[in-house]
This record gives structure tokens, C-alpha cells and sequence, in this order.
């Protein structure tokens, strides 16, 4: 009892160390929107992934400095016994506090729902996508799929794959055809799915929103830092058109649907493609290391105020 | 539906015999019925039996069988499951995409 005690104690604590993080790093990317597209897409995608990242490391941090000082310094727990103890060895009292199991409880079925949700989409896909292989047509690297939608995609993690239809592939010119596979194969190379999968599983514990907010921030930018890697191996002005044919036979499908799309996301598209610099610039970086300074400083502050974070937490929590 | 393709119409009993001792007719037959049900199969009444031809042929039907697999994969979003091209959230009207092929001619006069 004392044992899923503690882990109630320490959950609620990483629980809420995670939720405020993700929060926190969400509202700066929201604030700081204009100032990252300054600097890029680079610098985007690095925020995105670092605001999906860093809580749980931060969570694991605290909570780790937290067993580490209760379980290596005198047992303190006998001089305030009117709260409960964030302690390995008296952590019992947490089970009594019903908010506290309601808290780790909800949490957990939170994290769960959105890992089976994840596994269903992942399990849907692979079902869908064998179903595309079997009908494709193998082309070099790409699968060409007989069909009267224009689509070229790159999907799986261990073997990225380009499935590109027919009617995608006759509807663009040399060139726009070049630029688009272009796009997917620096997708392949750059290994996008698999760092895509480690963010929606980092953000399984996030805040309300930030898994989605993220996600969406790391794609719109992946996409633009994937565009300008075509159109250096290409010509920007081939990605640009290719976009846009691309999106002449989609904008029947949404018509269709009565789909209203957002009008600026091909047009940032286009325009961040013929912006595109020779060279990217490398600002992305100052970011991880901006992020890994404060990291560290959190870490030390952790083991050199442990004490008094530990009662501090006790007191708020107990 | 292989069998029903190269050959048809055929009865529950010629579907069986072509598929060899691997399936018990009433298993033919269960299966038969329900590719009908679901509008891959016609069939019509021939004395007591029905016999079974294909609704549709093998292009149409490969062509619905990848539809099926690509739409519910383009329009659940890109996500951690595929990276597309262009996002069908991305559907925009003709007007404003010739806005978008003006601006890349413009830039091209101004390198």
C-alpha cells in the first residue's frame, strides 16, 4: 500500500510538473508565433518538439530528485506528520486523500485513451496502406496507386514508403513531378514519421490541447522545411506550381464536401517556398541550446533546493 | 470473386468444385450470399439454385478497393501516420489558386 501510496504522491506531482510545462511551452510558441517565423521553419519545428518534449523530462526530473532526497537523507517524515509525505517509504497517507487518487486516476485513463486512440489510427493505416501495396505498382522508389485523386504521400517509420496516384503523377510536368518526390524523399530521409510517432507519444500526458496544438505546429513547419529541401534539389517556382496542381484536384473533393479550408495555409506554403534561402539558416539551434541551459539549470536548482521543494510540495499537495 | 471473374455464371456447387475440397459447400454458399449482400455479386434464380455472376468488373473493382483504403487515409490528416504532398485541408477555390500561380509568375519576373 505504501508503494501505489507513493506512486499516487509522485504521480499527481509529475502530473502536474507535465501539465503546467506543456502549457507553459504552448502559450510561449503562441506568443512568440511572429518571432519563430522570423527565424523559420526550422525554428519552428524545433519548438514545437521541444514544447513536447521537454515536460515529461522535466516531470521525470522533479520527480526523481524528489525519491532521490527522501530516500538518501534523515526521515524527516516524523517532524511534520499533519500532511502527506512525498516519500518512498510513508507515501500511504496519499491513498486517503480521494482528490489525489482521483487525480492519478484520471490521468492515467487520460494517457491510456489517448495511446489506444493512437494505436486505432496506426492499426487502420497499416490495414490501409497494405491494401494500397497490393494494388500498387512499384517504380523505382515510389508505389504508383491507380486512382482518380491526386495524392503522394511517404507513410511508415521503419520502411518509409512514397505511394503517389496516377492521376497526381499525370497531372504535373516533369519538373513538378521531380519536385514533388523531391519533397517525400527528403520526408524519407530525414526520418519525419519516426520523430512524428516520438511526439504524439511525448505528448500523451500533455495539457488539454497541447498534444493537437503541437502536432499541428510541427506538421505545418515539417511540411515548409520539406518544400525548401525540394526546392534546392529542384526549383522553387516547379514545388510551387506543383502545390497548387496538386490542390486544383483536391479543391474539388473539398467542394464537394462542403469543406471550407483554411485559405492560408497552401499560401504560406507558396510563399515560404519561393523565400526559400540558399542555405538554411542553422537559428533553430540556438533554441536547443537555450533549452538545454535551462534544463540543466532546473536540474541543478532541483538538487540544491531539494529540501525545500519537498516540503513545499507537501505542504501545497498534503 | 477470382473464380467468378474468369467464369460465370456459376452455381454454389461449380464454386465449390473449383475451389477443391478446401471449403464445405454451406461455407460457399455463407460466402457467395454475403459478397451478394454487399453488392460485389449479382445472382438469379435458376430452378432451385442460384447461380452468381460478378457486379462488378476486377478494374472497378480495384479502383473501389483503393478509394476505400486512400480516403479515410488523406482525410484523417497527416499525423503520425503518413506525410502528404498536399493536405486535403488545403483545398482551395480556383479564384485564389490562380491568385497563387500570379504570385509565383511575379516572383519569377523579379528573381
Amino acid at each position: 500500500m505504501t508503494a501505489l501510496g507513493s506512486a499516487v504522491g509522485f504521480g499527481v506531482v509529475f502530473l502536474l510538473v507535465v501539465i503546467a510545462a506543456s502549457a507553459l511551452g504552448c502559450g510561449v510558441i503562441a506568443v512568440g508565433a511572429r518571432a519563430l517565423a522570423a527565424r523559420g521553419p526550422g525554428a519552428e519545428r524545433r519548438a514545437a518538439a521541444l514544447a513536447a518534449i521537454l515536460p515529461p523530462i522535466a516531470g521525470a526530473l522533479v520527480v526523481a530528485a524528489l525519491a532521490l532526497h527522501s530516500a538518501t537523507t534523515i526521515d524527516h517524515c516524523e517532524a511534520h506528520d499533519h500532511h502527506a509525505h512525498l516519500c518512498v517509504a510513508h507515501g500511504g497517507a496519499w491513498l486517503a486523500r480521494p482528490w489525489a487518487v482521483a487525480v492519478a486516476a484520471a490521468a492515467a485513463v487520460v494517457m491510456i485513451g489517448r495511446a489506444a486512440l493512437l494505436a486505432v489510427t496506426l492499426v487502420g493505416a497499416r490495414a490501409r496502406v497494405r491494401t494500397l501495396a497490393a494494388a500498387a505498382a512499384v517504380v523505382d522508389d515510389v508505389r504508383v496507386v491507380e486512382s482518380p485523386r491526386r495524392f503522394c504521400f511517404v507513410t511508415g517509420v521503419r520502411r518509409p514508403t512514397i505511394y503517389a496516384s496516377t492521376a497526381a503523377l499525370r497531372a504535373l510536368t516533369d519538373d513538378q513531378r521531380a519536385a514533388m518526390l523531391a519533397h517525400e524523399r527528403a520526408h524519407v530521409a530525414a526520418h519525419d514519421l519516426l520523430w512524428r510517432r516520438a511526439l504524439e507519444v511525448a505528448t500523451l500526458i500533455a495539457a488539454p490541447l497541447a498534444p493537437g496544438f503541437l502536432a499541428r505546429r510541427w506538421d505545418d513547419a515539417t511540411e515548409r522545411l520539406r518544400d525548401r529541401d525540394a526546392a534546392r534539389a529542384t526549383d522553387p517556382a516547379a514545388v510551387a506550381h506543383a502545390l497548387i496542381a496538386m490542390c486544383r484536384g483536391e479543391a474539388a473533393w473539398a467542394a464537394s464536401m462542403n469543406y471550407a479550408p483554411p485559405v492560408h495555409a497552401l499560401t504560406r506554403r507558396v510563399e515560404a517556398v519561393l523565400a526559400t534561402p540558399e542555405v538554411e539558416p542553422r537559428a533553430g539551434r540556438g533554441l536547443v541550446i537555450g533549452a538545454s541551459a535551462l534544463g540543466v539549470s532546473v536540474a541543478a536548482a532541483l538538487v540544491a533546493f531539494a529540501d525545500p521543494i519537498h516540503h513545499a510540495l507537501e505542504t501545497l499537495l498534503g | 470473386m477470382d473464380i467468378l471473374w474468369e467464369l460465370h455464371p456459376l452455381t454454389v456447387r461449380d464454386v465449390k468444385a473449383r475451389l477443391g475440397a478446401r471449403s464445405a459447400y454451406t461455407t460457399v454458399m455463407t460466402t457467395l450470399d454475403r459478397l451478394y449482400k454487399k453488392g460485389l455479386l449479382a445472382r438469379d434464380k435458376d430452378g432451385l439454385a442460384f447461380v452468381y455472376r460478378p457486379a462488378l468488373d476486377r478494374a472497378e473493382y480495384q479502383r473501389r478497393v483503393v478509394e476505400a483504403a486512400v480516403g479515410p487515409l488523406l482525410e484523417q490528416g497527416a499525423g503520425p501516420v503518413l506525410a502528404a504532398f498536399v493536405d486535403v485541408a488545403a483545398g482551395l477555390s480556383p479564384q485564389h489558386l490562380s491568385a497563387l500561380e500570379q504570385l509565383i509568375a511575379a516572383k519569377r519576373r523579379r528573381p
